[in-house]
């Protein structure tokens, strides 16, 4: 873990791939959020008594 | 019915029909439907994480204003020089990492559900402008750090400013200036966007997905 903290917080190790480069922390961040965006898709959300209202007739 | 009730009933009988308090009264109440500013039922299709987001996005600005108060008191140097300031200062700074996290899950989801659906499109549109607002109100948060860092960054950005010709009035190296926008005039225009997309919601309801039937 300490080692992992003093990659993001040390010397920027930026990575390469031709025209584009990316910061490693930058990357990590945005592989975090993808992370997190599946998981909000997939994981139930624990109520199991759905509720219904008229919201599409307002639209 | 009561005394009051009554008395109120004869006092709008007798107001006019131009009367700009009463045009106000109804329109505020035209705005949202009748028992939906705060609704305790909602579709079956609201059951999931990704609605979260939004509301974590909220609960995030709530602490990033917050943090921000207190930084004020304390003054712009004030995290230089105390512990208590810095502890303020990384509650500031983690909260609004936070806020733009939140918010951009919860702008996935929405662009992949084509949440303007609908008659949304306001909607959709107050969203943005309030993440290109707290673009901005970061960005003046870079420049008030008092600091090398946000001399630096100012020094870069007065490039990008002037290129688009705005330089003049919005000044990068005036550290008073991007201060006041920093803590007045953006905060207000994110709070202003925030109660208007949030008002939207509530007056249209939640998109459906794409394949409900029906609603369902």
């Amino acid at each position: 873990m300490v080692r992992a903290a003093a990659v993001i917080t040390g010397t920027p190790h930026v990575l390469h791939w031709g025209w584009f480069s990316i910061e490693l922390a930058n990357l990590l961040i945005i592989v975090a959020m993808l992370v997190v965006f599946a998981l909000a898709l997939v994981v139930p959300f624990g109520r199991s008594a759905p509720a219904r209202d008229d919201s599409e007739k307002r639209s | 019915m009561s005394g009051v009730g009554a008395a109120a009933d004869q006092e709008t009988a007798h107001r006019p029909r131009d009367s700009w308090t009463r045009a106000l009264r109804e329109r505020i109440e035209r705005t949202v439907p009748s028992g939906q500013a705060l609704p305790d039922r909602q579709p079956e299709y609201v059951s999931s994480w990704i609605y979260v987001f939004g509301v974590l996005t909220i609960a995030s600005l709530v602490v990033v204003v917050a943090t921000g108060c207190v930084l004020a008191v304390g003054g712009v140097a004030w995290w230089h020089v105390s512990s208590l300031g810095h502890f303020f200062n990384s509650l500031h700074l983690w909260s609004v990492e936070l806020f733009f996290g939140f918010m951009v899950v919860h702008l996935w989801g929405k662009f992949w559900m084509a949440a303007w659906r609908g008659n949304r499109l306001l909607t959709w549109v107050t969203g943005v402008l309030a993440f290109v607002t707290s673009i901005g109100t970061a960005f003046t948060g870079y420049l008030s750090q008092s600091n090398f860092d946000s001399q630096w960054i100012s020094a870069e950005a007065k490039d990008g400013i002037n290129s688009i010709g705005v330089g003049a009035w919005f000044n990068v190296l005036n550290p008073g200036q991007m201060l006041l926008w920093h803590v007045v005039l953006l905060p207000l225009a994110i709070g202003a966007i925030t109660v208007l997309h949030v008002v939207l919601v509530r007056r249209h309801g939640v998109v459906a997905p794409i394949d409900a039937v029906d609603g369902e």
